[in-house]
């Protein structure tokens, strides 16, 4: 599995874009499109990669607005989302959490993980022990919840699924570096108990 | 902006010589899997490890400094009596290390993942430590001083005694353990 990182410039934020390709099949997919960068086709077209699908983990502006640019130069591709999304296609499929599905021969696992947006979900690789998890939890923190209900909401799915994964599966977020399970199962504070959401 | 990337199947390093024997071959360690490396008395100041895989590798006596780490994973490092100072190791990951005389003197930690270390007494004296994430860390009596510490988080991080004088730029400490 081939991984590029991309830091998009979408203000304080800086959105993480991910382009995953395969080697043996060359197929590639996005996971999210916070803002099209022409520097990812590059690199898509460098590595020999015929685009399938982007992947989305949750509908916040920073993660889809460059949705429509991507689908003007990959017009072919299918958006998988967890719920319908206007678009420029209508290549769409919606995904269903506890459920599998393939992108570019990589088999894969959806985990609702909402709170932060109530659609808000993962997407678990066993092999090789990497979840994208959007803005579900980040490196010592989790993503950002509008009151104490959607706080244990997501606390609560991210106990109830990533937590649950190998210690060393990788999380790849939608903002700031990687971290993994183990890091988070031990040191996240707001995964111990008694540790309360910022008001 | 491309951070870097990794290629998981990438080739793996058991030993030290097996390292420096790629090392003065010219090989390209760039996503490298080392891990469970055990590195002892070596000198690599200037290697490039970026994207490379260095979960749980043991360090003692071990001068890197100047390399390049941007995007590794180092998780669960244990080092000790080790020189990170000047470092590249933006976007790099070294939650849960246990560290104990630790240089990262004028090191580029921007965006890193520190949660969780164990790092009481380290220099960060002069390093970009900007939006790195410490919660949960132990770094009690470190030293931060002259770094650049804008939107650095210490979120329940315990800096009892920790040196900020003259550190740059608004960090969050939410909850953290003060003196």
């Amino acid at each position: 599995m081939l991984i590029a990182q991309y830091m998009l410039d979408v203000g304080p934020l800086e959105s993480n874009c991910y382009l995953v390709g395969n080697e043996n099949t060359r197929e590639g997919f996005l996971v999210d499109a916070g803002k099209f960068d022409p520097d990812i086709v590059q690199q898509a077209t460098t590595w020999g990669l015929k685009m399938s699908q982007v992947l989305l983990t949750h509908h916040h502006w920073d993660h889809v607005d460059g949705l429509d640019g991507f689908l003007g130069v990959w017009p072919d591709i299918c958006v998988l989302t967890p719920t319908m999304i206007q678009c420029t296609t209508e290549n769409i499929q919606i995904m269903n959490p506890r459920h599998n599905y393939t992108a570019a021969g990589f088999e894969f696992e959806v985990f609702r993980t909402s709170g932060h947006t109530p659609e808000s979900i993962s997407f678990y690789f066993p092999e090789p022990k990497i979840c994208f998890v959007g803005d579900a939890i980040f490196a010592g923190a989790v993503g950002g919840t509008t009151d104490d209900a959607h706080f244990n909401e997501e606390v609560g799915c991210l106990h109830e699924s990533i937590m649950k994964l190998p210690a060393a599966t990788e999380l790849l977020s939608g903002h700031g570096p990687a971290t993994t399970v183990a890091i988070e199962r031990r040191s996240n504070p707001f995964l111990q108990p008694g540790f309360t959401r910022i008001a | 902006m491309l951070l870097t990337y990794h290629r998981l199947e990438a080739c793996a390093i058991r030993s030290q010589d097996e390292l420096l024997t790629a090392m003065m071959a010219g090989e390209n360690l760039r996503g490298a899997d080392l891990t469970g490396l055990e590195l002892k008395d070596v000198d690599l100041a200037g290697a490039d490890f970026s994207g490379s895989r260095l979960s749980g590798v043991r360090m003692r006596n071990v001068n890197l400094t100047g390399a390049n780490f941007n995007r590794a994973m180092l998780d669960g490092l244990i080092a000790e009596h080790v020189n990170f100072s000047g470092i590249h190791a933006e976007f790099s990951v070294f939650g849960l290390s246990i560290f104990q005389s630790v240089q990262f003197c004028e090191a580029d930690l921007r965006r890193s993942n520190f949660v969780g270390v164990s790092a009481e007494g380290c220099n960060y004296f002069g390093a970009d430590v900007y939006y790195a994430r410490f919660s949960g860390a132990s770094l009690k009596a470190s030293n931060f001083g002259d770094a650049h510490v804008q939107r650095c988080i210490f979120r329940a991080a315990d800096v009892r005694d920790v040196n900020f004088e003259n550190a740059r730029g608004e960090a969050n400490f939410d909850r953290a353990i003060r003196g």
